[in-house]
């Protein structure tokens, strides 16, 4: 038989609609999901969220860090983009599993980690043990702040240990300045 | 390439306001038909429409090239100067782009021809790949299409591999003009093929859009924007107040800046002029180019136009069709008029789309007009034989 042009599974729909109305428009109800970040596990108890969880979400997010923190050859490489004094050589770490064979390398300090709504939001720290083995789990990001401020977590792109910059908290000066010239027109799409 | 009628699926209206397409009707006139299919075969498929398809994102993505190296080519684009840095970096760093729709003439005669490439903010995305593909399943189910009738649609499967292809650390927003049904539609279900992927998502409106006081985009929780998916035409972006903070705004936007140049009508001339005589490209030049004159059956169009508008069908040097609108004061460009299908007083223009770099699909469109505008009508299609 031919190969068929149509794709092989039935199309779905996650959200069941694409009238995309209030709730989607808003973030599901009155409390939007958001992340917090935070720079120890105390500062994150203090947030509200169970001592134990948050103990156990830092060493996730460290353990992430030691492994895909942004590498760089040299101090001063990294320096540049960190600080001055922010980053340390891998064979220095007691831990050693940063260092996989691939030799000493320099990775910046951790300054804090993301938690996802969803494990603020657990009420024990039972509930975390359970959630942490469902399929939805995701672990605390690894948080750094670069020399001009931003803040960014590691990722892995293409092999490449690159830092990714994640949704930070601000404040909004203004906004409509995206929108104008199409609103005489009505819609735009083609 | 043949069009056919068949029964109406009855419960048609009711599956479409299930899933949140209310837009089946616009302007009190029906937009999907259920009662109508154009037929292919596999070969007019796979050798007419897919492949030249595929073939011409390249040439696209090759002229393209040529204009990131030629700042008097932007310019000739109407992309406004302080902004040319903006979209020649886009391309340089190889910034990711996600979908376009091709519009090609076809009558199953001949080479498909190329009309235009809506590369930066195409809709009937959700009719292609979701309702079209459910329309030839329940017919077959239903007996009414053979058993082995096939279709030109991995649209979502395709999709949602694009959007994997993404960094799903940020949350991945959605910007629209939300009170357009199609344009709120159409986002809502990008998101959702997004969320298929494994992205948190979030949808606002291109209004909502703010900036803080280090000129970084916000959403309405005070975020910053980081990664945004937005139906909304560079064109216009590049032009508004908020365009101060794009060349050094961090967001990741999707279409990235450089679609500005292959949703630019200007790209047929230079399509023209890079591959001319080409068998999927018909002549085409700016209106200012003496050229154009030689074009006795011709279109004009203008370089930002969206909807149909503002376009002039020129017959025999004496133009016998306008549409109004306001598009047209970046310049103009004029091509060869060419046939389009046609049955019936009905004119059908063929929509290919390119997801990632990849050809996935078709969707149709028909109008009474030779100008597609926004009151054609989606037909879905078959691949017979």
């Amino acid at each position: 038989m031919r190969k068929r042009k149509i794709g092989a599974r039935p199309p779905l729909l996650t959200l069941g609609t694409i009238a995309a109305t209030g709730m989607v428009l808003t973030g599901c109800g009155e409390d939007p999901p958001t992340e917090a970040l935070f720079s120890t596990p105390t500062e994150c108890a203090a947030s509200g969220v169970d001592l134990q969880i948050c103990e156990a979400e830092y060493q996730a997010a460290l353990s992430e860090h030691l492994k895909n923190a942004p590498r760089f050859d040299g101090q001063a490489a990294c320096e540049a983009e960190y600080g001055e004094g922010r980053c340390l050589e891998t064979s220095n770490l007691v831990n050693q599993q940063a260092n996989d064979g691939a030799g000493s390398f320099f990775i910046p300090f951790m300054t804090g980690y993301l938690i996802s709504s969803a494990i603020g939001n657990l009420a024990s720290y039972a509930a975390y043990r359970n959630y942490r083995s469902s399929p939805s789990y995701t672990y605390s990001a690894p948080i750094y702040r670069t020399r001009g401020g931003q803040t960014v977590t590691s990722a892995v792109q293409g092999g490449q240990r690159v830092s990714r910059p994640v949704n930070v908290n601000t404040r909004t000066v203004s906004r409509s300045g995206f929108g104008g010239r199409s609103s005489s027109r009505g819609f735009f799409g083609s | 390439m043949q069009r056919i009628s068949l029964p109406e699926r009855e419960d048609w209206r009711e599956k479409a306001e299930a899933v949140g397409f209310g837009f089946h009707e616009m302007y009190g006139e029906p937009y999907w038909l259920d009662d109508a299919a154009f037929v292919f075969t596999l070969a007019e498929i796979e050798e007419a429409i897919e492949d030249p398809s595929a073939e011409l994102h390249q040439m696209c993505m090759d002229v393209a090239e040529d204009v990131i190296r030629d700042p008097a080519m932007m310019t000739k684009l109407a992309i406004p100067e302080p902004m040319q840095d903006l979209v020649r970096r886009s391309f340089e760093d190889q910034e990711r782009h996600l979908y376009g729709r091709f519009d090609l003439a076809y009558d199953g005669t001949g080479p498909a021809k190329l009309l235009e490439y809506n590369a930066d903010t195409p809709t009937s995305i959700f009719e292609s790949a979701y309702f079209q593909y459910n329309w030839l399943t329940d017919n077959v189910e239903r007996g009414v299409l053979p058993e082995d009738a096939d279709q030109f649609n991995a649209i979502q499967e395709t999709l949602i591999e694009a959007f994997r292809k993404f960094s799903n650390e940020p949350i991945f927003h959605f910007a629209a003009y939300t009170e357009s049904d199609e344009d709120r539609g159409t986002a809502a279900y990008l998101m959702d093929c997004a969320i298929q992927a494994g992205h948190r998502t979030e949808l606002l409106d291109m209004r909502e859009i703010g900036v803080d006081d280090q000129g970084r985009y916000t959403d309405m929780q005070d975020r910053t924007i980081e990664l945004c998916f937005k139906l909304y035409p560079w064109e216009d972006m590049l032009r508004e107040p908020f365009a101060e903070h794009l060349p050094h705004s961090r967001t990741q936007f999707v279409e990235p800046p450089w679609k500005a140049i292959l949703s630019n009508k200007g790209l047929l001339p230079l399509l023209w002029e890079r591959f001319s005589g080409h068998p999927n490209l018909l002549p085409a030049y700016f209106a200012d180019d003496p050229r154009a004159g030689n074009l006795k059956n011709a279109v004009r169009k203008p370089l930002h136009s969206r909807e149909g508008e503002n376009i002039t069908v020129i017959e025999a040097g004496l133009e016998t069709e306008v549409s109004d609108g306001n598009y047209g004061e970046e310049g103009f460009i004029v091509q060869e008029l060419t046939r389009l299908f046609e049955k019936d007083g009905k004119y059908a223009v063929l929509g290919t789309w390119i997801v990632g770099n990849t050809c996935c699909g078709l969707g149709m469109r028909e109008d009474r007009s030779r100008i597609t505008r926004n009151l054609s009508r989606f037909i879905p299609h078959a691949i017979i034989g």
